[in-house]
């Protein structure tokens, strides 16, 4: 089988590795980051290293790139989330065709930052996708498919990284039946009318914590931006309190009821700083705050107010105690 | 497995994989800027490989990724856990 990839972030770079060890014959892989010598790994510096081919990861969008991969003689074309739109004319250039590695169950989850979203809705499952790629993003026929259980810790980190070891493992399954005969390699329809498409720069509740949700609603939604310790496509959900911007970056649902205002700061422990949500009360552990990762316990006293977009007024003192998990 | 086949498995990994290589043990990977986010992602990817472990990133510190130390310590925690699970023959 004669390859080639489009592939960025971990999942590119395992994809490109297993399919050499595999023994394919990889053509080039279009990569969006530049090579460079130095000591971290781009998908460019891995490819290079594998003594690979590296091509401007831009050449999918030209539809004259179609003839190169004809006179290359590339089979398949494996987009690993690289977020270019590539040109149909390139789609239909592959001897056996093109597919895309998506790290969503479609037909939920189709788009970008989907990840996040499955944690922020609360999904108790999850998965990846490979599938033959239109000119319609995310549409194509399913290929390979597998879902796993999403944990009620799960962070936007731990939830990629099992989706990119999932599907690395489905891209290897696609290629070995690829390589006996790729007339077997699946083709099932997408129910579109179960497809929900997230775009581009769109945020749940415009990345502001509102403090009149439940508190599993708002350990959710800093659970879905924690990238953590590397940075979040969404960022930390922020907070307002006494005119200081603060992004909320670990938090927990205690299950502890309370019926202060929400927002209310409570009481202030070792292991962190109890809010008040609307029905009961969230330990926030860790917070930005002033250009840096740190504890509320810092600067957060019982009473203050974090504003929300639901509450009127301001609080009265934080009552009642906060026993440890 | 020893501890230090374990670090020196892990160094191993770093440098032979992912292309750092470190003056100690304790040097803290993140703080230094050597690993970033891809680099952590394929790390994990070459432990589990290593050692046969499946590491559940919802459940572990990501603090006990800084160093070679603290990721050696979790690698054996996982290994003991997995030794007791299997009866003894």
């Amino acid at each position: 089988m004669r390859i080639l990839f489009a592939a960025e972030e971990a999942a590119g770079a395992q994809a490109v590795k297993a399919a050499v060890r595999s023994g394919h014959e990889v053509v080039a892989v279009l990569t969006g980051s530049p090579p460079n010598d130095q000591q971290l790994a781009p998908v460019s510096g891995v490819a290079s290293r594998l003594g690979l081919q590296v091509w401007p990861a831009g050449l999918v969008k030209q539809p004259e790139f179609a003839d190169r991969i004809s006179s290359e003689g590339v089979d398949i074309l494996l987009n690993v989330h690289s977020l270019y739109i590539i040109d149909e004319a390139v789609l239909r250039a592959p001897a056996t065709g093109c597919f895309n590695l998506h790290p969503g169950p479609l037909p939920r989850y189709a788009g970008l930052n989907t990840v996040s979203w499955a944690i922020y809705n609360g999904d108790a499952e999850y998965g990846a996708t490979v599938h033959w790629m239109e000119p319609r993003v995310d549409t194509g026929a399913i290929a390979y498919q597998t879902l796993f259980p999403v944990s009620d810790h799960e962070t936007g980190l731990s939830l990629s990284t099992k989706c990119a070891r999932a599907g690395v493992r489905l891209l290897e399954q696609l290629l070995e039946v690829a390589r006996h005969d790729p007339a077997r390699i699946p083709a099932k329809q997408q129910d579109l009318s179960q497809r929900t498409l997230f775009l581009r720069g769109r945020i749940p509740q415009h990345g502001r914590v509102d403090w009149t949700r439940s508190a599993i609603e708002v350990e959710r939604f800093v659970r879905a931006c924690d990238y953590g310790p590397f940075t979040s496509p969404w960022g930390p959900p922020l907070a307002e309190v006494e005119g200081r911007q603060v992004g909320i970056v670990r938090a927990r649902a205690t299950g502890q009821p309370c019926d202060a205002p929400s927002g209310t700061v409570g009481p202030v422990e070792d292991a962190g700083v109890a809010v008040a949500a609307a029905d009961a009360w969230v330990r926030v552990e860790r917070v930005a705050y002033d250009g840096r990762v740190t504890s509320p316990v810092e600067f957060l006293r019982s009473g203050q107010q974090f504003a929300s977009p639901h509450v009127e007024g301001g609080g009265a003192g934080a009552s009642g105690t906060l026993a440890s998990r | 497995m020893t501890g230090d086949s374990v670090r020196g498995q892990v160094r191993s990994i770093l440098k032979d994989e992912l292309q750092i290589e470190l003056p100690d043990t304790t040097t803290d990977l993140l703080d230094s800027g050597s690993l970033d986010s891809l680099g952590f992602v394929e790390l994990v990817f070459h432990i589990e490989k290593r050692f046969g472990v499946t590491i559940d990133l919802a459940s572990v510190d990501l603090d006990d990724f800084r160093t070679v130390e603290s990721i050696s310590a979790g690698i054996e925690r996982l290994l003991d856990g997995r030794n007791a699970e299997t009866p003894a023959r």
